[in-house]
């Protein structure tokens, strides 16, 4: 085995993979919350926006959940970049989602015939 | 006092002897172009926001959408990205055995998570819900279909990745690329985590 190659396992981006209680933790998070998200539509358990804004959330954390299990991105040194440039794109969605969907919303507002049929 | 500095001052390096640690920059750059690629579907959920109510007199959500097979593509490819994850743990171990069985896996469950939306795709068009029925059918196709397009690479990523493990074993491009394939199928749960409860769940409610 050439040396670069020796090198290249023994890299910090290779071994921090090492556990696998951490990936089985993932799973089965991940599971759990897409099975209660699911359920909580199934049994139309809240109002509609609140039921949205639960749902949205528990997205969000299967999400958080991978990034920190799978992908080990937290607060150690080597994945410092990661994790400011992820958060920092947040914002970029945001922005994005938030502001289109307002100028779409005023827009089909406006040309209506009479105001309230979207 | 010598000529040397002293040791402890808190100064930037500005020149080191050392060689760029490329695995790392590449790497960081992949995980870049990821948070880029997701600006792509940012733009298909932003237009699917826009018109998800546009029906046109055609099939409407609840008509459309099959829930539970929705529900079982989640844990496959949930599946799918936690078994990529326990094979780079066989990378980390040196052991390919290991790697090469659960890249398997990975390919297994991805490939019945592609082979679930195809049949969904294919039972709706006989149905006539096809894209040109309704701007709510067309963003539709045009999301789950993105997202099952980067299925269908990050598989075929996967397969590739199989051989050269196989024939070329742990070599130093060959880890490069597996990092960055780990990178990419993450984002694919990621986006899923997104269509299933954006575009599936919050259309039932």
């Amino acid at each position: 085995m050439l040396d670069e190659d020796k090198e290249a396992l023994e890299h910090p981006e290779v071994q921090i993979g090492r556990k696998a209680s951490s990936k089985i933790i993932g799973y089965v998070i991940s599971l759990l919350l897409t099975a209660l998200a699911f359920s909580l539509v199934y049994a139309h358990a809240l109002p509609g926006p609140a039921l949205q804004g639960v749902i949205a959330f528990l997205a969000g954390a299967v999400i958080c959940v991978q990034l920190y299990f799978f992908s080990n991105v937290d607060l150690r040194h080597s994945q410092r970049w990661n994790l400011i440039t992820t958060i920092l794109t947040i914002p970029l969605f945001a922005l994005m989602i938030g502001l289109s969907i307002w100028l779409f919303y005023e827009l089909a507002l406006r040309v209506q015939i009479s105001a309230g049929l979207f | 006092m010598a000529a040397g500095a002293d040791p402890t001052r808190d100064t930037p390096e500005l020149y080191s002897e050392s060689p760029p640690d490329t695995l790392s920059m590449r790497t960081f750059g992949f995980w870049l172009y990821m948070l880029g690629d997701s600006l792509i579907f940012t733009a298909l959920f932003v237009s699917y926001g826009v018109l998800q109510n546009n029906y046109a007199g055609g099939p409407t959500a609840s008509a459309v959408y099959t829930p539970f097979h929705f529900l079982f593509e989640s844990v496959l490819i949930y599946f799918s990205v936690f078994s990529v994850a326990m094979g780079m743990r066989g990378l980390a171990r040196g052991k390919r055995s290991a790697l090469m069985l659960w890249f398997c896996l990975a390919l297994a469950a991805g490939g019945i998570f592609l082979g679930i939306e195809i049949y969904d795709f294919n039972s709706q068009v006989a149905l006539g819900i096809t894209p040109l029925r309704s701007a709510f059918l067309s963003i539709y196709f045009t999301v789950v279909g993105t997202h099952g397009l980067h299925v269908a690479v990050g598989l075929l990523w996967i397969v590739v990745m199989l051989f050269q493990v196989g024939l070329k074993g742990f070599s130093a491009a060959v880890i490069q690329r597996l990092l960055c394939l780990e990178i990419f199928w993450l984002y694919q749960g990621f986006i899923w985590a997104c269509v299933f409860t954006f575009v599936e769940l919050w259309s039932a409610i």
